[in-house]
């Protein structure tokens, strides 16, 4: 394997994008193959003018290392984690809960009222599910490490145990929508326990709730 | 020939300092930076020549260098400059680093710093 390929896996391992590991990959090896021209023009036979090239590129696996703290230390989730793992998971519900809205709004005259309320609750746990994992992957992507994901999904679990998006038949024919966001900073502490947690009303509580764990368990299975 | 292994921030703040240097004279792509590197500080540092990237994109990421692609000789290269903010950077490190390297000459000549 080449160093430029030791270093693009090994970046791809540690969950860079796609977009920068294909930029980085482009400019290691534009640098390679401009230092081989190089060393070619001075006289060295192409072998050595390789094999010099590659020396002064230097240590693959600690270049992947700095490529990855440098990218993490640069963007504003890896400066702010705690904001992210607290203000995110409201902030992804809010969208994705708007997103959710609209669907269902366009989505009410397709189904009978019945089927209405069973795919709105799925609808609710797709929201907690892929929200959970965004903020999730955005973390960890960005931090590296485990521990602020497995917070941020804990804090999606309690939101989505303890909000509501609904669309509905009002009686004087119009839709109405309501999207209430963590219920229990109004509600008595029993309301989030009993009234939603345990009756899982609300199905995305419980799946984030289960992302959470599998977040949690990966943490701790997983060095750092 | 096994590549060599140095550390690639070869020294904490000089990267940033030698690049925001050479960029503000010029516009240049990695390769060309390194080289210029090499030629003006006549060899003298070690470091691997692939560490200039990150510090280059982390440069770019803190708006501190602009980049562009273009095609030359079917090798698509990122030229990089620096920005206003950049050269704000370069004074406040090239100051810093002037302040330590007066601190270190006085203590190695015997001196007290706070003289």
């Amino acid at each position: 394997m080449s160093p430029i390929d030791a270093v693009h896996w090994e970046l791809a391992d540690r969950g860079l994008p796609r977009r920068y590991l294909l930029r980085v990959r482009g400019e290691l090896a534009a640098h390679v193959e401009d230092a081989i021209s190089d060393l070619i023009d001075a006289g060295h036979p192409i072998t050595l003018a390789r094999s010099i090239a590659l020396e002064r590129f230097g240590d693959p696996s600690i270049l992947a290392d700095t490529f990855v703290e440098r990218y993490r230390r640069a963007s504003f989730i890896a400066r702010h984690p705690l904001a992210i793992a607290f203000a995110g998971p409201p902030l992804m519900f809010i969208v994705l809960g708007m997103v959710h809205l609209v669907l269902f709004v366009m989505l009410y005259h397709y189904f009978s009222s019945r089927w209405f309320q069973i795919t709105q609750y799925i609808g609710q746990a797709l929201v907690s599910l892929t929200g959970a994992s965004l903020v999730a992957l955005m973390l960890r992507r960005r931090l590296g490490h485990r521990r602020w994901p497995a917070i941020a999904t804990l804090i999606f679990a309690v939101v989505g145990m303890t909000s509501d998006l609904s669309v509905r038949p009002e009686p004087n024919g119009n839709l109405g929508l309501s999207m209430y966001v963590a219920r229990c900073l109004w509600r008595p502490p029993y309301y989030l326990f009993f009234m939603r947690g345990v009756s899982t009303r609300t199905p995305s509580g419980s799946i984030s709730f289960h992302s959470w764990r599998w977040h949690k368990e990966y943490a701790n299975s997983s060095p750092k | 020939m096994p590549p060599r292994r140095t550390n690639p921030d070869f020294q904490n703040g000089v990267p940033e300092l030698l690049i925001l240097k050479l960029l503000s004279r010029q516009e240049m792509y990695g390769y060309q930076l390194v080289r210029a590197l090499a030629e003006s500080t006549r060899e003298a540092l070690a470091y691997g020549e692939g560490s200039v990237y990150p510090v280059l994109h982390d440069l770019e990421a803190r708006k501190l260098v602009k980049s562009r692609q273009e095609e030359v000789a079917g090798r698509v290269r990122s030229y990089y400059r620096v920005t206003r903010a950049g050269q704000k950077r370069f004074e406040e490190l090239a100051s810093s680093f002037e302040k330590t390297v007066g601190a270190v000459r006085l203590v190695l000549e015997g001196g007290n710093v706070s003289d």
